[in-house]
């Protein structure tokens, strides 16, 4: 089964084997700090904001507009920002690592 | 900061209090806006809601009306708390006292959804997430669906008060499990809160919590009563129930506006704004803004992107949004599950004396309850 590490912004390591589900319903049933997941996963908030490392970006995949239309107005967003509730664990991405883009500003 | 941009829309000028307030409507703007605290202050207190409220209340409420640091130092405080509602059990909860207001009136005569329904089940839903027994909301109720003031004129600011101090007296001396106790027992910079700062957050709990809650309630009656192809499609697609429920809350924009006063004055958008000078920031506008939201007047259940700002945006924005998600989401799951109907007798929406004013709260929602197939 698959891992995923959340780098959280005080480069606290959290892995998380055996993970199924999106990555912030993962995110949030371990408690990851800085994942909120606040609207359920349909991108109407940006409390699961996270920064996809170069070297994950091509299997990860890039913003969907849902996710887009909230980096547009995020002054802490960047190219490799992603709104985990799009990122749907398997097999492939086995050994992820994301880092949490924390608070803005 | 730099709030101009070539197609952004103007503010509006609203004549309030004596003073002419600008009033953000573009989304762009309201979004950086909201989180220059700086400029645009809520360190201000009686001034964060336009119209003002130092006739409504004698205290301070928090968090709202504090920047950063110190407002993110008090949020932490209740932060933990305030996501209680995301557990199974908090949700199971709301959906047994939920259940028991629907059940007895399904099939049954029609009655006032306001009153007789969605101001129940937010009452009970708040004991919920303040901890306390089902049985205080009876005194809750007993206030009218506005807390500082009833349809009548007759004010309950300090009905509210009177309750506060009585529950904040009974938490300093047997201490408990609920959120006056947790607030009465914490450390904030090495001390206790004081009384003013422990009536600040309950009053916030009270007053932020209400009739947005009722308006939402009722407006998802209203809309699946007018759409119930749209209640058919939820019942069939339960995983577009969530992305729904965020469309009602940006087609309502339970509040309409709020806002921020600027210490040293700002430029808005071309608009100069004196030192003290306050702003609003219309959340209701800004979510129908057409170059976020095309055909922004439909309520689409499906829309997507869907970026509203119902619950605001920034350091302050909504910290009870938990609990107002959970809450229509286990209504929506009811009424989904047990193939309701809802009929409106009769209903009227606010009228809105003025362009500001938010169209989609009901004033009125006479309704009846029918399981599928009767
Ligand atoms: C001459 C102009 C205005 C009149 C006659 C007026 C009248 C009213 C009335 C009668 C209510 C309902 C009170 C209640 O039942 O609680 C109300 C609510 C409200 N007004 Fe105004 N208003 C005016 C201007 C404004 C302006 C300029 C703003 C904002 C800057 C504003 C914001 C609000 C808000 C947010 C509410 C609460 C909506 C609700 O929850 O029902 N109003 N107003
Ligand atoms: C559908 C229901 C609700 C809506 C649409 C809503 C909307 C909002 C909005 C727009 C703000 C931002 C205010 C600002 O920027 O100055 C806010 C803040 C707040 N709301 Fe809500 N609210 C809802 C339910 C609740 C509930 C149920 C509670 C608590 C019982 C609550 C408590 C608060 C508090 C304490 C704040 C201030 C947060 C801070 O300053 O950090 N709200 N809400």
């Amino acid at each position: 089964m698959a891992s995923v590490t959340f780098i959280t912004p005080e480069q606290k390591r959290i892995t998380i084997n055996h993970a199924v589900g999106s990555l912030m319903e993962i995110a949030t049933h371990h408690d990851v700090e800085g994942i909120e997941g606040a609207c359920g996963g349909v991108c109407s908030c940006a409390t699961c904001h996270v920064k996809i490392p170069a070297a994950w970006q091509e299997k990860v995949g890039t913003a969907s507009d849902g996710e887009k239309a909230h980096f547009d107005f995020m002054d802490n967003a960047a190219e490799n920002s992603r709104l985990c509730c799009q990122i749907e664990m398997s097999e492939a991405l086995d050994g992820l690592e994301v880092e949490v883009a924390g608070e803005e500003g | 900061m730099n709030t101009t941009h070539p197609e952004a829309a103007a503010p509006l000028r609203c004549p309030m209090q004596g003073e002419e307030i600008p009033m953000v409507v573009d989304y762009r703007v309201l979004r950086q806006v909201s989180k220059d605290w700086k400029q645009f202050s809520s360190d201000v207190p009686f001034r964060v809601p336009i119209p003002s409220e130092e006739e409504d209340r004698s205290v301070r409420q928090l968090p709202i009306e504090r920047d950063p640091p110190l407002h993110s130092e008090y949020r932490k405080l209740v932060d933990a708390w305030f996501k209680r509602p995301r557990s199974a059990e908090f949700q199971q909860e709301l959906s047994r006292l939920i259940g028991e207001q629907l059940t007895p009136r399904i099939n049954g005569e029609a009655f006032a959804a306001i009153h007789d329904l969605a101001l129940p089940i937010q009452s009970l839903a708040l004991t919920k997430l303040l901890g306390v027994p089902e049985s205080e909301s009876e005194r809750w109720i007993s206030w009218g669906t506005h807390v500082f003031h009833s349809n009548t004129g007759e004010h309950h600011g300090q009905a509210l008060e009177d309750y506060l101090n009585e529950q904040f007296d009974r938490a300093e001396q047997e201490g408990g499990e609920d959120f006056f106790a947790l607030l009465s027992g914490c450390e904030f910079q090495g001390r206790r809160l004081s009384r003013e700062e422990l009536l600040g957050f309950g009053n916030l709990a009270f007053a932020g919590g209400r009739d947005t809650v009722i308006n939402s309630i009722c407006g998802l009656l209203g809309h699946v009563a007018e759409h119930p192809e749209d209640l058919e499609r939820l019942r069939a697609e339960p995983t577009l129930r969530a992305g729904a429920l965020e469309e009602l809350f940006r087609w309502i924009s339970p509040v309409t506006q709020i806002g921020r006063v600027c210490p040293h004055g700002a430029t808005l958008q071309g608009l100069e704004v004196p030192p003290m000078g306050r702003v609003s920031l219309n959340w209701a506008r800004a979510n129908r803004d057409p170059k976020v939201f095309p055909d922004p007047n439909h309520l689409d259940i499906a829309r997507m992107p869907n970026p509203h700002v119902a619950f605001g945006s920034g350091p302050h924005s909504c910290i009870g949004a938990t609990h107002a998600r959970a809450l229509l989401r286990c209504l929506l799951d009811i009424l989904c599950e047990q193939k309701l109907r809802v009929e409106i007798l009769e209903a009227s929406r606010e009228h809105a004396p003025s362009p500001y004013h938010n169209a989609n709260i009901y004033r009125k929602l006479k309704i009846r309850l029918r399981s599928s197939g009767i």
